[in-house]
């Protein structure tokens, strides 16, 4: 058992001091700000009432010390600035002109000496004896030792005490060891604060961004499922709130067909890390609304660079869509539109052009014909004239028949005459009463009908013995022109049938053969004029026939088969007769 | 009492028509007299009267219907007939106003045109 003895003065001031650092350690412990450790290592110290001390810290050149903090009263500092003409914050200790702070500094060293020692090289030059005298301490010692960070000099800590003595440097180096392991959990704490910081302002942007813009923004995890998305796509999937959609796929909102599309662009984007750019589609929800939108989404990778999903946004591209979509379709209409008139033109030029060729033509062909009719006229004349016994000669060898076909052959040129007339002449409707059975009758009746070919007349019950308001003139010139061609097409003889019949509204008369009929790559141009199969013929007939047909606001057609027939169809406006 | 012979003025610029239909006309006891314009239509229509004229519609220098419209006021009681090549509805309705007394278009059948010319000629001098 140890003597109990009382204690030594250097021990029990060293047993202070001792304990004094370690009561300053544990309260700067812990504290996360470096003013703040300052200020609490400062007030200790005043609290103290034994020891003082400065904390001085490296300017950024690594030059010059400056003074951090210190515990001399607010009082003193004001009279050493008003002293010396320079305020605290401002001063600077060159390390090239001091002895004590150099060393400390540059090699690290903790050094002890007389206060006033340690003042001096705190003193402007000019200005050490009076600072000394404003802080002078009798028999007070320094104790300065370097302030590191990271195992990097930053500054100095003096201590300073009147009981101060080489062997209290321990603890002091002990104490500065604690300041230093505050100051770097400080500022380990104040880099991640402002870490913590700046990925909060980023989140706050993200969040801004995703909630105020208009467009769909989403995240998915590597099997397309929603991580996040934003009030857009929340709004393009139909839904209400955002965080609805996490961990649901497009199929739990869209239709099979397009989910099912952009799963396998996702894959492409996931597997192959092949970003899609702007790929126009159509979003259908399963209600059937539908909107098109313009779609971009890239990979997300980790830092090993591996992908972890992906970000997609879709921007909404209806209305640009439908308005380009009206202004092709638009655009369109107008080419066909111009197309069509610009054929109906080329038609009317040049159905003006064979106008005016059948009225030149049908002119120059009537007084030469005129002329060939004159001389049958006195060739028939003379041989009446002639002696009987010439006569019988003449009449014996043909004179007769030659006369009838030269008649014959007048009559057919005169009907070309007609029928170029007939095109090239404006028509004039003109309607007037009449019904089906008059009509059909009397126009079957103006033309030759062969022995071999039967005739016959069929008359819709619903028009039976009704008069109708039509253009009679207009409607017998297209029948016997039709009739006309139904017997040449039945040459070895056949049945023909004109109808008369009531149709939605129209009349519809038909003339039918069963004669050799029209192959079907003519059908579309007989009645187009100048087209013709016949060996005589200019190919008018059936186009007056159309136009005839058109001046009656009415239109014909043809149905045909090689062999078997051929049936002509009109349809014209049925306007009932009031009287009668 | 033999009827002196009724006379005819064709109108034609195309002689071969002119030539035949006076030739027609003559051999049912027609005088026949021929003009191939408008011309010299009127100036032998001053000299002497006929009883009727067959006036083509195209004429060179001057249309039938004002060579119509000279020999109406000249001769009203002559009998007026407009051929024509290429018929027109406006021409046959000025040609009637005009004084025509008849309106027919070539190629009219000889026998017909001459039916034609003896009734007009009958209705004029019955008028």
């Amino acid at each position: 058992m140890l003597k109990k003895e009382p204690i030594s003065k250097p021990l029990s001031d060293l047993i202070e001091i001792m304990q004094f650092t370690e009561n300053v350690s544990t309260k700067i412990h812990g504290i996360l700000d470096m003013d703040e450790i300052f200020r609490i290592v400062i007030d200790e110290f005043r609290k103290s009432k034994k020891y003082t001390c400065h904390i001085l810290l490296l300017t950024d050149d690594g030059k010059s010390l400056k003074v951090a903090d210190t515990t001399v009263s607010p009082l003193k500092i004001k009279a050493a600035e008003r002293l010396v003409g320079i305020k605290l914050k401002n001063f600077t200790i060159q390390l090239d002109d001091s002895k004590f702070f150099k060393q400390v500094v540059r090699e690290g060293k903790t050094i002890q000496a007389n206060v006033n020692d340690v003042m001096r090289e705190m003193s402007p030059q000019t200005m050490v004896s009076p600072i000394i005298q404003l802080f002078y301490f009798e028999n007070a010692m320094s104790i300065v030792t370097p302030l590191e960070l990271h195992g990097r000099i930053i500054g100095t800590f003096t201590m300073t005490s009147t009981t101060l003595a080489d062997y209290f440097i321990p603890s002091v180096s002990n104490l500065t060891r604690h300041i230093t392991s505050a100051l770097e959990l400080a500022e380990e704490n104040s880099s991640r604060l402002k870490t913590e910081r700046l990925l909060a302002r980023e989140r706050d942007l993200l969040q801004a961004l995703m909630d105020n813009i208009p467009d769909a923004i989403y995240f998915k995890d590597k099997n397309s499922r929603f991580i996040r998305i934003n009030t857009g796509q929340a709004k393009k999937l139909g839904i209400i709130s955002p965080e609805e959609a996490v961990g649901k796929t497009d199929f739990d909102f869209l239709t099979p067909e397009h989910a099912e599309d952009a799963s396998n662009d996702e894959l492409q984007v996931l597997k192959k890390n092949q970003p899609l750019i702007d790929k126009v589609e159509k979003s259908e929800r399963m209600n059937g609304q539908f909107r098109w939108v313009s779609t971009t989404k890239v990979p997300i990778k980790d830092q090993k660079g591996q992908t972890t999903g992906l970000v997609g946004i879709s921007r909404d591209i209806t209305e640009r869509k439908m308005m380009k979509d009206e202004l092709k379709r638009y655009s369109e209409n107008l080419e066909e539109l111009v197309r069509q008139k610009t054929e109906k033109l080329k038609e009317a030029e040049r159905l003006a052009a064979i106008g005016e060729t059948a009225a030149m033509v049908g002119h120059d062909l009537a007084n030469p014909l005129q002329v060939i009719s004159n001389q049958l006229y006195l060739g028939k004349r003379m041989l009446e004239q002639f002696p009987e016994e010439c006569k019988k000669v003449a009449i014996e060898r043909g004179v007769l028949q030659m006369f009838e076909s030269v008649a014959g052959q007048i009559y057919y040129m005169n009907k070309i005459i007609n029928d170029l007339r007939d095109f090239a002449m404006p028509i004039k409707y003109e309607p007037a009463a009449i019904d089906a059975e008059t009509l059909l009758t009397q126009t079957l009746s103006t033309i030759i009908v062969p022995e071999n070919v039967r005739s016959s007349i069929e008359i819709d019950e619903k028009l039976a013995s009704t008069k109708f308001m039509v253009d009679p003139n207009i409607l017998k010139r297209v029948l016997i022109n039709l009739l006309t061609n139904a017997v040449q097409a039945m040459p070895n003889g056949g049945k023909l049938t004109a109808k008369a019949g009531l149709e939605d509204g129209s009349i519809t008369l038909s003339v039918k053969d069963t004669g050799v009929g029209i192959p079907k790559e003519n059908l579309d141009k007989i009645f187009e004029p100048l087209f013709t199969t016949k060996a005589k013929g200019a190919g008018l007939g059936l186009a007056v026939c159309k136009r005839l047909i058109e001046a009656h606001e009415g239109s014909i057609s043809v149905e045909s088969e090689v062999g078997k027939g051929t049936v002509f169809t009109m349809h014209v406006p049925y306007r009932r007769a009031t009287s009668g | 009492m033999k009827r002196k012979a009724k006379t005819i003025l064709l109108v034609d610029d195309d002689k071969q028509i002119l030539d035949s239909l006076k030739m027609i006309l003559e051999s049912e006891g027609y005088t026949v007299e021929t003009a191939q314009s408008g011309e010299e239509a009127v100036a032998k229509n001053k000299e002497k009267a006929y009883d009727a004229a067959f006036l083509d519609m195209r004429l060179p220098k001057m249309q039938g219907t004002d060579l119509l419209a000279v020999m109406h006021k000249e001769s009203p009681r002559m009998v007026k007939i407009m051929m024509t090549g290429f018929p027109s509805l406006e021409n046959a309705v000025a040609s009637l106003k005009l004084g025509a007394d008849a309106y027919i278009m070539k190629p009219i059948d000889p026998e017909k045109l001459l039916e034609l010319v003896k009734n007009k000629m009958t209705e004029k001098s019955e008028s």
